[in-house]
């Protein structure tokens, strides 16, 4: 029989047994996936090899193999570079120092338990062709590795990355992805030194110059390719598929030259592309149907074929196994156990943590194979760490469900979705021009990636016409108000729910709105009233009496970014909260901030010291964050006391320089009272050349 | 900061395990690679096809293929019956034993429980290509006699 034929009943053989086992297993609550792995070990010398040698020569005869193997590896090259462009930034950045310190301890304390057992293993199981190092390292890698791209799958369908847990989790697999490839690159780098064309120092310097070219030259020409699929209409034409696939190519290829291995400039290659989510979104639909119904596990069926439970017979090569196991297991949920613990996470939520990161699966397949190849691993520690993988895959869903329940998790669940309810913030949009600033502004204040936004565009009363055509202008409206902070929104990659609707009461209908979606600050625009020259009257001054929730009024002046923040301040809570919000917006902009401090005259000397500590000790509020977490050293507050008998001509005096945003609490020290109706209120905001931020802060009853 | 120093301990105490098992490792042996394909001598061979065992090999390059793990070896013959071997491999010292039966038996007289056992030593030298030699037994079988055994590993593997 041709090998065409072959190939086509090879195929035929494994898509069918792969769907078959994948839904049985899915019907027992497990990731499809896991039931496509089992297929493939099905298929190979463990039980069809075993039961039907005949059959199973007849399918897959040994010379046939090469083909299986060539569509195999454009599948996991296709697999990795889906896997990178699935990579989300926003999961690695921002999430303090907890996903990491849990991430790497539970990446380090296994591959400390691999290289441990590796003592143990390798006069027994390795040859002399392999150094302890490269085969010390690589069960190091093999153990520390956890799926993400399962544990996604399973979170998503319990519906878990709604709960604490599963953003943590799901923060840390991103974080262990990341360091596990980079540690396996290097590992693959060490392994293949001095056996391929260049010495193990030119790989290392080849492959800087090349993650060099990927982000200076290969991410901004994707970025223009972007900008071409958005001239396109966003439609992914077949030019600009192609072009993205040889690049693909390209990058695997350089990275299998200089020694890596191919699947790293695959999935380097899916992470530098622009991470537009309709992008991206268009590029994995073409390429992810194939990859995962007909590659894969296709992948898996060779992963099987080299895989014979047979081999591992005896009571020793059992005991090897155990071993490998429980280093496995031990150093994933060991190690992670502990980072959680010491990052202040309960025990049920540390041991569920631990239990997720302890999912292999297809990613330990991935990397087994890759050590198959160079000749690292021999068939019989191939075979114990692709049952080690399978168990502890195996094992995840029915230990997290013991861990925890359903009606836990829904508790969590709603718990979490209250708490995010709470951190959003409502952006009163009176016009399409200010849309973009108050946007700009509330990402300033809360960094993109934690950033909530509804945006509200209220219609006012003689907009809305009772003819048919006050739909079409409601439409028309609503599309011109919100179009700018939209753009704005698309190109800085942030979520905003836009919220239009007629209004009678347009300060009671945003206090309302900022209720029901939770929002704890309301961010507003210049509202200059028909019947006044103050800035906070009529609706702005309305919201502020009657909300629940902090309010921000922008006056935007300057459109560079702030470096320098002021922050006159001299009590209650208004100024302390102005403070607190200035530290965080410095945070999240990398600017400074000066709190002027005014005293008394002849108050300085005796004053200051006291000034100084309390407002330090507000500092330290201020850079303590839920979790306490310190993120940022005191240094980016200044404080700056002066003596001054009127507080508002010095702030206005000293806003004058050099300050490029001023915020300020409502105060009456500072001419914002919003009860004062005269001329001489508001200078601050009349006379400062910066842009200015007034904060009145939500004073809860029992507080007051 | 606190978690910063927490890190920093944490994950420097395990990196400093890691070298120093690294350290340790360096000095461990593991066994000599005799995997892939060998040579077998014709003389033995020959030997065989006068002995009781004349119709085993009849290929003309009879061939040895080992498959190792570590001290863990299996091997498989190209002759008639394809005798599988399993075995250990200690201090270069290997000893091999069928582990399928006979098949295709070659005369009538002999029953399955005869079984081959092998007992080697691996010969390498960094310059040559390895050698393998020893002793080539039947068990179960009074009338077999012990054949010298000799294979050369096949160049380029």
């Amino acid at each position: 029989m041709s090998f065409l034929l072959i190939l086509i009943i090879q195929i035929a053989v494994i898509i069918l047994l792969s769907r078959i086992i994948g839904i049985l297993f899915r019907r027992i609550h497990q990731p499809q996936v896991v039931g496509e792995m089992i297929a493939g070990i099905i298929l190979g010398p463990s039980l069809l090899g075993w039961l039907a040698p005949n059959v199973s020569a007849f399918i897959f005869p040994v010379q046939s193999l090469r083909f299986l193997n060539t569509l195999s590896q454009i599948g996991l090259l296709l697999f990795m570079f889906i896997i990178g462009l699935e990579l989300d930034p926003k999961l690695l950045k921002g999430k303090g120092h907890v996903a990491v310190l849990i991430s790497h301890v539970s990446i380090i304390l296994p591959f400390l338990l691999g290289t441990l057992i590796s003592l143990y293993l390798y006069p027994v199981i390795s040859t002399k062709t392999v150094t302890f190092t490269a085969f010390a390292l690589f069960m190091g890698a093999s153990m520390s590795i956890t799926a993400f791209p399962v544990l996604a799958r399973i979170l998503s369908e319990k519906n878990l990355i709604k709960t604490k847990i599963g953003a943590v989790t799901i923060t840390c697999a991103a974080i262990d992805d990341v360091t596990a490839w980079s540690i396996l690159a290097l590992v693959v780098a060490i392994v293949r030194a001095g056996s391929n064309n260049f010495p193990f120092w030119l790989t290392i310097s080849g492959a800087f110059v090349f993650i060099l070219i990927m982000i200076f030259v290969i991410r901004p020409l994707m970025a223009k390719l972007k900008v071409y699929y958005e001239y396109r209409g966003n439609l992914l034409t077949n030019d600009i598929l192609g072009m993205v696939l040889l690049l693909m190519l390209i990058s695997a290829w350089t990275t299998e030259w200089l020694g890596i291995h191919a699947l790293f400039g695959a999935f380097f290659m899916g992470a530098m592309m622009p991470r537009d989510k309709h992008f991206l979104n268009s590029i994995i639909d073409k390429l992810n149907d194939l990859t995962v119904v007909l590659l894969l596990p296709i992948f898996f069926a060779l992963t099987g074929l080299n895989t014979s439970i047979g081999l591992v017979h005896g009571t020793e090569l059992w005991m090897f196994f155990g071993i490998i196991m429980a280093a496995a297991v031990v150093g994933k949920m060991g190690g992670s156990i502990v980072a959680a613990r010491i990052s202040a996470l309960k025990w049920r939520e540390a041991v569920g943590l631990s239990i997720l990161m302890n999912t292999r699966g297809l990613m330990e397949l991935i990397i087994l194979s890759i050590g198959l190849e160079l000749g690292v691993i021999s068939h019989i520690l191939f075979t114990m760490l692709v049952m080690m993988a399978l168990v502890t895959t195996f094992m995840t869903t029915p230990f997290f469900d013991w861990v925890y329940p359903r009606w836990l998790l829904r508790k969590e669940q709603e718990e979490f979705e209250k708490v995010e309810q709470k951190s959003g913030i409502l952006i009163s949009v009176s016009f399409p021009s200010s849309g973009p600033g108050l946007l700009k502004m509330a990402s300033a204040i809360v960094p993109i990636h934690d950033l909530k936004v509804y945006a509200l565009h209220l219609l006012k009363s003689n907009e809305i016409s009772i003819s048919g055509l006050g739909e079409e202008n409601e439409k028309k409206d609503y599309i011109e108000a919100f179009q700018p902070l939209m753009k704005y929104a698309k190109a800085n990659m942030i979520t905003v729910s836009p919220i239009s609707f007629p209004t009678r009461n347009a300060a009671e209908d945003i206090n309302n709105i900022a209720n029901v979606k939770g929002a704890n600050i309301i961010l507003m625009g210049w509202h200059k009233p028909i019947l006044s020259e103050s800035i906070l009257s009529g609706t702005v001054n309305e919201v502020m009496r009657n909300s629940k929730a902090d309010v921000c009024v922008y006056l935007e002046r300057q459109f560079n970014p702030y470096k320098n923040i002021l922050v006159p301040f001299r009590e209650g809570v208004h100024d302390h909260g102005a403070m607190v919000l200035a530290h965080q917006i410095a945070v999240n902009i990398d600017a400074k901030v000066t709190v002027l401090h005014i005293v008394k005259p002849g108050h300085k000397s005796e004053k200051s010291s006291d000034s100084e500590v309390r407002i330090n000790e507000n500092a330290k509020n201020v850079t303590g964050k839920a979790g306490n977490i310190i993120d940022f050293p005191d240094e980016r507050i200044k404080l700056l006391v002066v003596e001054s008998d009127s507080p508002l001509d010095t702030a206005v005096k000293i806003a004058n320089h050099n300050f490029d945003l001023v915020v300020v609490g409502l105060s009456e020290t500072w001419g914002l009272d919003p009860s004062l109706f005269s001329k001489r209120h508001e200078r601050l905001a009349r006379e400062c050349p910066a842009s200015l931020l007034i904060l009145r802060k939500y004073i809860p009853a029992k507080a007051k | 900061m606190k978690i910063i120093l927490i890190y920093v301990a944490l994950v420097g105490c395990l990196l400093l395990g890691l070298l120093e098992i690294l350290r340790i490792g360096e000095k461990l042996n593991a066994p000599a690679n005799i995997s892939g394909e060998w040579e077998i001598n014709n003389e033995f061979a020959a030997d065989v096809s006068r002995s009781c065992m004349h119709v085993l090999f009849r290929e003309t390059e009879p061939r040895l293929s080992i498959d190792q793990s570590g001290v863990y070896l299996k091997a498989l013959f190209n002759d008639i019956s394809h005798i599988e071997m399993e075995g250990r491999l200690v201090n270069n010292k290997i000893v091999l034993k069928q582990i399928n039966q006979f098949k295709n038996n070659p005369a009538d007289v002999y029953e399955n429980k005869l079984s081959a056992e092998l007992y080697l030593t691996v010969i390498q030298d960094n310059k040559k290509p390895g050698v393998l030699l020893g002793d080539w037994k039947i068990s179960n079988c009074d009338n077999c006699r012990v054949i010298i055994f000799s294979a050369i590993k096949k160049s380029g593997e």
